[in-house]
């Protein structure tokens, strides 16, 4: 079963290669990129059904990268590593449809974000009821962690 | 400046001809409609200042009724003034709940239109109508009791929950209620806070003066088994209400949905334009769940900045974690969770929608009823039990057949309804002064217009007045008894002397002068507090 295309963009080489080699079963085609101009390019070139970002990167910053590609019309799930102190870039992020956010450099949860946004992207624009099924399954979880 | 909207719900040709003459005649701005449509689409679709509720024209007073209540108590409608017509006195003092429900004036046809007109131009949109010179008592100072028009809202067994008009920090109100006939006085135990049920100011919570055990129920106590039973046998026209929703939506744009549940469900629906406007509520009513329709701007309402500022109220709460909705959102509610750090958030993706409210509602429901029972219960908005008064004394300073002056030191709203005994049956509005005057500036000076009289009533008022005018010193409790209603009694009776020994009956042609005054100066904002319009 194809998994999609997943686009990790940091200016750490080091952090790139050790995300590359821990998520290589999420996806059938891990591309990297060292800056934001090099996401745009790989954007433009390559079907990618979701991309990992760190938020705070020199130059071009993660908001910027994600306001780019949303104003060429794509809309792509992006998943950003924030640290501390990103509070504003979060909240900007957010307003431009950040699929979620990790934290840096822990990382919890990641193979878990990763395969959902893989998915989400994956599926996108083909069946929206799926969409509020998990809705309303996330809304059932909430209301059992009420009780 | 655009025209101001008028609109009357009903169907009797005649007052839709008399309000367009009116308009005409005086050459008003006013853009004057009438339909049958119901008072929510009439509020969506046109968006009228008054609106006229013809209940001679209509049967379903239920359902109007608990739109008005729906409507009145939104900010966006809250200046609506509705003033609902009746075929007479007893059909409006049968429906006197209409003046807990966000009707504030009222109207007995077969009246004079024109003063109607005056009235609700003047309340509504403080437009420069002329009044007639009416017949003015002078120099009174009569003590009497108004009472405020208000509502129970909840009944327990141990206590009702009042909302009514009356402002924080009042005392010397005394709470007579139909539940129980009875008991006479039920007291409030705290201050009054802010009301949520009802287009009111506020509400007091109050308990049942329970008798000692070996008591029987007197005017001043009630057994516990009186209220279980009564409880027991009225349990039809109880309403086993639950929770409430909040829904934050400054395009209006799922209201009638709202009220579907609101009308329908268990489920009490408050609808807010505005985040900023939920504040004091998310406190008191502890909603489970709030709906937020997100705007994109940050210097909108309703942007994802208030959004946090509301999560930081909520947190600030003891023991209180509610769901928060947020539609259009593009994000997912992982992000929104973990930015917000507050877990029991969800993000839709489309703009709020009916249906989605239902879903999460009946949900939510099905999970709540099967755990727990209820002991609260509400009484239908169209119930003329939850109708009271809360009263308090006031000093009749200046008496017309229109208007009543008094000073009070109870503070309230303008535009609130009172409800008077004497010297007739009749409510008033209260409305800022007509005149910018010593009188005017002096906050506990009030002025009510007279409405929900009849003609034959108001007749025997403007005999009272004149009467005044000769005698200020009568008393409004008893000589309109001893010496009006008895002459007028007596006059009917044909065969009885005509030489009449009372000056009054000299008095008796209106001296209402038909002289127009010059145009009334337009009312300034100087009145203090709060205002229900």
């Amino acid at each position: 079963m194809p998994k999609g295309n997943l686009l990790i963009v940091d200016d750490e080489p080091l952090l790139l290669k050790s995300l590359k080699a821990n998520l290589e079963e999420y996806a059938d085609n891990i591309f990297i990129a060292e800056n934001g101009i090099e996401a745009m390019d790989i954007v433009g070139k390559e079907e990618i059904h979701c991309i990992i970002c760190d938020i705070n990167m020199p130059q071009m910053n993660g908001v910027e990268v994600i306001k780019r590609i949303r104003e060429s019309g794509n809309d792509v799930p992006f998943i950003f590593y924030t640290g501390h102190g990103n509070r504003d870039l979060m909240f900007e992020a957010i307003k431009y449809g950040a699929f979620d956010f990790l934290d840096k450099p822990l990382f919890n949860g990641l193979e878990e974000v990763i395969a959902q946004g893989m998915k989400n992207g994956f599926n996108k624009g083909r069946d929206t009821t799926e969409d509020e099924k998990e809705i309303m399954s996330e809304y059932k979880r909430l209301l059992k962690e009420l009780e | 400046m655009s025209p101001l909207k008028v609109h009357y719900l009903g169907d009797d040709p005649d007052f839709i001809k008399s309000i367009q003459e009116f308009i005409q005649l005086k050459k008003l701005l006013v853009t004057f409609s009438h339909s049958m449509e119901d008072p929510l689409s009439i509020c969506l679709d046109i968006s009228p200042l008054i609106i006229f509720l013809d209940f001679t024209s209509f049967t379903c007073w239920d359902l109007y009724i608990r739109q008005t209540c729906f409507i009145k108590r939104t900010t966006r409608f809250k200046p609506v003034l509705f003033v609902g017509l009746f075929k007479d006195e007893e059909e409006l003092k049968k429906n006197d709940f209409i003046f807990a429900s966000g009707i504030q004036f009222s109207f007995i046809k077969g009246g004079e239109n024109q003063s109607l007109f005056r009235d609700s131009l003047y309340i509504a949109f403080d437009e420069k109508i002329s009044y007639p010179n009416y017949a003015v008592a002078k120099g009174l100072l009569q003590t009497i009791t108004a009472g405020i028009c208000s509502t129970v809202t909840e009944i327990h067994p141990g206590g009702v929950t009042i909302e009514t008009d009356l402002e924080t920090g009042q005392s010397q109100i005394s709470i007579v209620q139909k539940l129980f006939p009875g008991l006479v006085k039920i007291e409030a135990i705290n201050d009054p806070e802010l009301a949520v049920r009802y287009p009111m100011l506020s509400s007091i919570e109050s308990l049942f003066p329970v008798a000692d055990p070996w008591e029987d129920d007197t005017e001043s106590s009630i057994l516990p088994e009186t209220v279980e039973t009564w409880i027991d046998l009225h349990k039809e026209h109880l309403i086993d209400k639950r929770d409430s929703v909040f829904i934050v939506d400054s395009n209006f744009s799922v209201f009638k949905d709202a009220f579907k549940i609101d009308n329908e469900s268990q489920l009490h629906t408050l609808y807010f334009e505005a985040l900023a406007d939920t504040r004091g509520f998310i406190e008191k009513v502890r909603p489970p769940l709030i709906f937020i329709d997100v705007n994109e701007q940050d210097e909108e309402p309703n942007s994802l900045h208030q959004a946090e500022k509301l999560i930081e109220l909520i947190r600030n709460q003891e023991s209180y974690v509610p769901i928060l909705i947020l539609s259009n959102m593009a994000t997912s509610s992982s992000a929104l969770q973990k930015f917000f750090n507050y877990n029991f958030v969800i993000c839709l993706p489309e703009r709020l929608a009916g249906g989605m409210i239902e879903k999460f509602s009946d949900l939510y429901l099905k999970k709540k009823l099967n755990k727990s029972k209820s002991f609260t219960y509400t009484l239908s908005p169209s119930s003329n039990l939850r109708t009271l008064d809360v009263n308090f004394e006031i000093t009749v300073i200046r008496l017309t057949e229109h208007e009543i002056i008094f000073k009070s030191d109870v503070s309230l709203p303008m535009f609130t309804v009172l409800h008077f005994i004497h010297p007739v049956e009749f409510y008033a509005t209260l409305v800022p002064h007509f005149l910018d005057n010593a009188e005017s500036r002096d906050e506990r000076i009030r002025i009510g217009l007279i409405h929900g009289v009849s003609e034959k009533k108001l007749e025997l008022l403007r005999q009272f007045v004149n009467l005044l005018i000769v005698k200020p010193t009568l008393d409004f409790k008893t000589d309109i008894k001893t010496h009006l209603i008895p002459a007028k009694e007596e006059k009917k009776d044909e065969t009885k002397s005509e030489k009449k020994e009372d000056v009054f009956l000299e008095l008796e042609t209106p001296k209402k002068v038909d002289k127009v005054m010059n145009e009334i100066p337009k009312r300034k904002v100087r009145f203090q507090g709060k205002s229900k319009l």
